[in-house]
């Protein structure tokens, strides 16, 4: 009985604060129904991108305006809207309940629970669409992203308010690096963001799974429309995410977006505009698939101190067919970005994982961001790689070879070898400047190629038991000088002279 | 059967002339028959519709207060309109 009584005090205090006032509203009738769109007359005054009330209480949103008719995506069960049904304009525009109460939840892309908890509640509201800050309010990248990958953080630096595309065929360790990234931010100071579209329910289950096993939920936010959700919700996921984005953007956090993929969304709007007939261009996608994507993207940013001084970093994914990133979508996505991870599918079956091709890769902004201490050690190490990529391709034909040849491609396979990383193991920035740094100073080169990660395993694990002060600086001051260098040597030669 | 484009085109205008009349005229929905004040009533209320053709239609579901309706713009004051406002309020509180 209490609690019924507390209800009724709720809904009194409700009805109060709501007087019977004299207010028009458009009116519209449902006239046709497709798969998740509906078509409707009336709604005279109706706006782009205005909500509307139907009948069984379902929400629907204008994305199309005819000289007779009006075009909505239903967000919610489209099944049970019947022809004739009535529908309200509501005069606001789709936007989802934002709080600080989201971090560790999954919801969908209207802000509602998926994970059985209560409610988000709040009186505030982020629009989903929203334009992207100009020029005045941005400021150039300048705080790397520490995704804990060896490869990336020495090759291809991210940088806060960058946006790197990760693209790959299926199956090649996309989403992988975008989740270990996440793992690595748990002393970063950065709530991530992990957006799922049109993925398998299970493989967000296993995602949300990993991340709270290793407490990375406490600072991540999922949005989810699976693949069995209308193309209208896996079409507004990546802007509602973006929305949550921008809320603790505005409260001057660094934030980091994942969109895992945009190939699934661009489906679902190539759905969606179809049902529309509007005209269809290449592939059969519409012709603002570009617009699609560059507007989201856009939306990720670095803002000056006058405009809260956070960030919003994107980490788009796309999936390739056999590898060809000259497709419609990848090239539209890659001509957006500041820079792609390639990933290929020959060295993921060579074992080399991540799969990261190191010649395809680039980060277009990145590098003024990348930290002293890495910046130190990386520079060697891409000539060494490049090198040591158009040798092996040489060698393979030529029997003899010299003695400046052999020791370049013994470096190079070295340095391959260490860029090798076992998935959900982030490695901390001193670590990777430590391991680096041996293999292009040449440390590596008498040791044999298997016993390069036993090395790898029995350096760190001694660095972090003898030397924690040493792995302590380079973390906190994010630079390498003679002295430490001097050290770091004779902590190798000796662990080297150990194992032996 | 093909349609010779003048008439066609005729017939789009004549039916765009009639739409228009029939988004003009004011639809007062009520539960009962309203008198000839109670309309006075209404029109000085929503003066925006003075002085326009009306017609009334008698619709017992509203149960009682009355729904205005001119083209898509409509003024829902009934009774059933407010209980269904009142059913989404209940149900977004918890």
């Amino acid at each position: 009985m209490k609690l019924i009584d507390e209800y009724l005090k709720t809904i009194e205090k409700e009805l109060g604060a709501s007087k019977l006032d004299l207010k028009s509203s458009e009116q519209g009738v449902v006239t046709e129904i497709k798969d998740g769109v509906i078509i409707l007359q009336g709604l005279d005054n109706a706006a782009y991108g205005e909500l509307l009330e139907l009948d069984n209480n379902c929400l629907a949103y204008v994305i199309d305006l005819s000289d007779e008719n009006v075009g909505a995506i239903v967000l919610g069960d489209y099944l049970s809207i019947r022809s004739g049904s009535k529908a309200k304009a509501l005069g606001r525009s789709l936007s989802i309940p934002v709080a600080d109460e989201l971090l560790g939840r999954i919801v969908d892309p209207l802000g509602a629970p998926l994970d059985n908890g209560v409610k988000i509640k709040t009186d505030l509201y982020f629009s989903v669409e929203k334009v992207a800050p100009g020029v005045v309010a941005r400021e150039a990248v300048s705080v790397p992203v520490q995704t804990g990958i060896k490869a990336i953080d020495s090759l291809i630096p991210i940088g806060r308010g960058q946006r790197e595309l990760i693209i790959g065929d299926r199956g090649t360790g996309k989403t992988t690096i975008a989740v270990d990234t996440i793992l690595n931010q748990k002393s970063e100071n950065m709530i991530c963001v992990y957006c799922a579209i049109g993925q398998k329910n299970s493989k967000v289950a296993g995602v949300a799974e990993l991340l709270k096993k290793n407490y990375a939920m406490d600072y991540t936010i999922i949005v989810s429309a699976s693949a069995s959700d209308s193309a209208a919700a896996q079409y507004l996921a990546p802007y509602s995410a973006s929305a949550i984005a921008e809320y603790f953007m505005s409260k001057g956090k660094d934030v980091l977006v994942v969109y895992d993929d945009l190939t699934k969304h661009a489906w679902a709007y190539r759905q969606i505009s179809l049902i529309l007939r509007r005209p269809a261009g290449r592939e059969a996608y519409p012709g603002d698939v570009f617009y699609l994507h560059s507007r989201l993207l856009e939306r990720a940013c670095r803002v000056d101190k006058k405009h809260g001084g956070g960030s919003i970093t994107a980490l788009p994914i796309i999936e390739t067919l056999e590898g060809d990133v000259s497709a419609y979508i990848p090239t539209n996505v890659i001509s957006i970005t500041d820079g792609q991870i390639v990933l290929d599918v020959d060295l993921f079956n060579a074992g080399i994982k991540p799969a990261v091709n190191v010649g395809l890769s680039v980060s277009r902004v990145g590098g003024n961001a990348q930290t002293k201490a890495m910046k130190q050690v990386a520079g060697k190490l891409k000539l060494d790689l490049a090198q040591y990529r158009d040798m092996a391709a040489f060698s393979q034909f030529e029997g003899e070879l010299d003695e400046e040849t052999k020791k370049l491609l013994n470096r190079g396979a070295k340095i391959t070898q260490i860029l090798k990383q076992n998935k959900n193991r982030p490695y901390e920035l001193a670590e990777q400047v430590v391991v680096i740094w041996a293999a292009s100073k040449g440390y590596l080169d008498s040791l044999p190629l298997h016993e390069v990660d036993v090395w790898e395993t029995k350096l760190i694990s001694d660095l972090r038991l003898r030397k924690k002060n040493l792995i302590d600086s380079i973390n906190k001051n994010k630079i390498l000088d003679e002295k430490m260098e001097k050290e770091i040597g004779k902590t190798i030669e000796e662990n080297i002279e150990n194992g032996k | 059967m093909k349609i010779d484009p003048e008439v066609k085109n005729r017939l789009k205008q004549l039916l765009k002339k009639e739409v228009e009349k029939i988004n003009k005229m004011v639809v007062i929905k009520s539960a009962y028959q309203l008198d000839k004040n109670e309309i006075d009533m209404v029109f000085r209320a929503l003066p925006e519709f003075y002085g326009m053709p009306y017609e009334t239609i008698i619709d017992q579901e509203i149960m009682a207060g009355i729904i205005v309706q001119q083209g898509s713009k409509i003024y829902d004051l009934s009774l059933s309109g407010q209980l269904k406002s009142l059913s989404n309020k209940i149900y977004e509180i918890d």
